[in-house]
């Protein structure tokens, strides 16, 4: 006999009874072990690193030498996930974003100035739709950076492929219809008559730099259109698994157009022949008065950018951390548009500011007659 | 000027990954291998402690022909000691024979484990023996063990057929070492798997026969996770197994129940406990 103690506590005891049966791993109370075990049985236990929530998973088969026990057992470790888009959670973003909203600041600024200055005279040598054109240009691509950042979604998807390209095609064209319509006038016709008064080749009328521009981006939309869009997937992101440079296979979500050899070879080609075309047309109208065609603004700005240009598609295609490719871009980006949207316009500020603009326009002027006077005399 | 620019980009290259490289704590495959030593080791302790019984009996230190009028003696001597050193390992050894005899020991920090109750206030060990009987009902019968591994007081009886336990099944059916696949171990339906040994080629009653009974060392699931998570405290790594037969979950470090708990009173089999309280 037990007393009364003892009654009492195995009493107690039944009253705490529960029943219990086998516990499938799929039905388990942590959701790691049941996720992770229905993603093995998904991929069939395989022998390779998988990463699952921020984990690596390893499972090993393990089968006793007495029999009856066939085991797997499964190895979890935090895992170094290799991101596939530039988040809040990276350092990077974080001077991207920094970055991106200086470069606008910038952009917006000197847009602003050469609105404010429109009428000057030293402005209106220098064309100032040529100048808004690309300030407007810049400011796209500013926003374009914003863009790049955060997840790869449907609409940073396609706003990215339309917004950058487009971008930069407006940026950057009307220095190359700039410089061909400089090289046209006072390098490939051999005579300065650009103030000749009632020359029909004397500036690019609003017209047709509009005909032009459009032309290019047209041209920058059928590439995207016919590379990414003529498939089925186009611009919308998917999801692939892929060995991660640590060894394990995680799934990644891409952009529709990620490694499209056909969008970034065309895209590649086509900018690039704009930026060589420039680099040649800027190279020989250098020594062209600054004043008017602001020939060596636009050397400098077609240079750098050509430079950049080539350093962040080397980057982007030799380094695989996307976080870096993603903050190098954009760093490329903002550095080329600060330069380009100060540099357009500086030289004409500085005129305005320190020499005054009637005094500097007279300047320009007499140091076009000059020219055309040492032309007609050589 | 083409190996320069390669070399310019490979040190950028370096400089961006510098602190990443440094941070990455990348899968060490080793881990898994090592890993599974440490379960066969775990199991290879229940193994040498499972297979001791049989031992002692074949070196006479427990005469099995004799077994029914010295159970409590013979069990101390094939079981306490053991249960004792492989306590954290092992929560039940018992035997069984054809004739239904049964005698089982188990510690109570298991039972604790489970119930988070002090089931058993002063005492280490319940000893549950039965004898061999026509009736079965209320044949088996539960005792509160004493420091030396016999029975104290007399705790409560029930209902049991050894032959039937999915433990003496498997050694019936392999006749010869092996883990029964994990059942639940009553009276408590406590979760466990059990290295089962068989006992061959005894003589029984002036009868040789071939196969007369079997031993058992039940290691309860939760006592698995235990040594998990005692193996990888204060580490990153955590660990969960998997039966492959079932799916069933066997044992985890995430401290994550590996049984599924019914306290409505469900009832999961059909062999029910009964326990009378005298």
């Amino acid at each position: 006999m037990i007393d009364y103690n003892e009654r009492r506590l195995i009493t107690l005891s039944m009253c705490f009874f529960v029943w219990q049966s086998l516990m499938p791993a799929l039905k388990s109370e942590s959701s790691i072990i049941s996720g992770a075990t229905n993603l093995l049985i998904q991929k069939n236990w395989p022998n390779y690193l998988i990463i699952f929530n921020g984990l690596y998973l390893q499972s090993v088969l393990y089968t006793d030498s007495t029999p009856g026990i066939i085991w797997y057992i499964v190895i979890l470790l935090p895992a170094q996930q290799q991101p596939d888009h530039l988040g809040a959670d990276a350092p990077q973003y974080y001077v991207s974003l920094v970055a991106s909203i200086i470069a606008i600041v910038i952009c917006v600024t000197a847009l602003s100035l050469t609105i404010y200055f429109w009428k000057s005279r030293m402005m209106q040598l220098a064309q100032p739709i040529f100048i808004v054109v690309v300030q407007m240009g810049c400011v796209l691509l500013g926003i374009a950076c914003i863009v790049f950042l955060g997840p790869n979604n449907t609409a940073n998807c396609s706003a990215r492929i339309f917004l950058f390209n487009i971008a930069l095609t407006i940026a950057f064209c009307p220095l190359l219809i700039k410089c061909y319509r400089v090289y046209i006038m006072f390098v490939y016709s051999f005579t300065a008559h650009v103030l000749n008064h009632g020359g029909s080749n004397k500036l690019l009328t609003k017209k047709s730099f509009a005909l032009s521009l459009f032309g290019f981006v047209a041209v920058d939309l059928l590439i995207i259109l016919v590379s990414v869009y003529s498939r089925s997937r186009g611009s919308a992101p998917y999801k692939s698994t892929q060995l991660s440079n640590n060894g394990a296979y995680v799934e990644f979500t891409y952009c529709g157009y990620h490694k499209l050899d056909e969008f970034f070879y065309s895209e590649m080609a086509y900018k690039a022949s704009l930026v060589l075309v420039a680099c040649y047309l800027s190279f020989t109208i250098r020594s062209v008065v600054d004043g008017i065609a602001g020939s060596k603004v636009l050397l400098a700005i077609v240079y750098n950018t050509a430079f950049i240009g080539a350093i962040v598609i080397a980057l982007v295609r030799s380094v695989e951390s996307v976080q870096t490719v993603i903050m190098c871009q954009i760093l490329g980006i903002c550095y080329c548009i600060i330069v380009a949207s100060v540099l357009i316009i500086a030289p004409t500020l500085y005129s305005i500011a320190y020499v005054g603009d009637k005094v500097a326009a007279n300047e320009v002027i007499d140091e076009m007659f000059e020219a055309r006077l040492q032309n007609a005399v050589s | 000027m083409a190996n320069g620019l390669v070399m310019l980009l490979r040190t950028i290259h370096l400089w961006f990954y510098l602190s990443a490289v440094i941070s990455d704590s990348s899968f060490n495959f080793q881990i898994g291998a090592r890993v599974k030593d440490n379960v066969q080791a775990f199991l290879l302790r229940v193994t040498i402690a499972g297979k001791t019984p049989i031992r002692l009996v074949e070196d006479r230190f427990v005469n099995v022909t004799t077994l029914m009028s010295t159970a409590f003696m013979s069990g101390r001597t094939l079981f306490y000691v053991l249960e004792q050193m492989y306590i954290n390992e092992i929560t039940l050894f018992q035997f069984g024979f054809e004739n239904k005899f049964y005698y089982m020991l188990q510690n109570k920090n298991s039972l604790e484990y489970s119930f988070q109750v002090s089931f058993l206030p002063s005492q280490q060990f319940m000893i549950g023996v039965q004898y061999p009987t026509s009736k079965l009902e209320g044949a088996l019968k539960y005792y509160i063990c004493d420091p030396y591994g016999m029975p104290l007081r007399f705790l409560s009886n029930d209902t049991f057929d050894c032959t039937k336990r999915p433990w003496y099944k498997t050694a019936k059916s392999a006749l010869s070492s092996h883990w029964a696949p994990p059942f639940l171990q009553v009276p408590f339906y406590i979760p466990v798997i059990s290295f089962v040994t068989p006992i061959i080629n005894y003589t029984f009653n002036g009868t040789r026969l071939g196969f007369v009974g079997a031993t058992a060392a039940n290691v309860q699931l939760s006592q698995i996770s235990d040594f998990l998570r005692s193996s990888y405290l204060g580490t990153d790594i955590n660990v969960f197994i998997v039966e492959k037969a079932s799916m069933n979950l066997i044992a985890n470090s995430l401290n994550a129940t590996a049984s599924l708990r019914h306290s409505d009173g469900t009832v999961v089999s059909d062999l029910v406990p009964t326990i009378y309280i005298y």
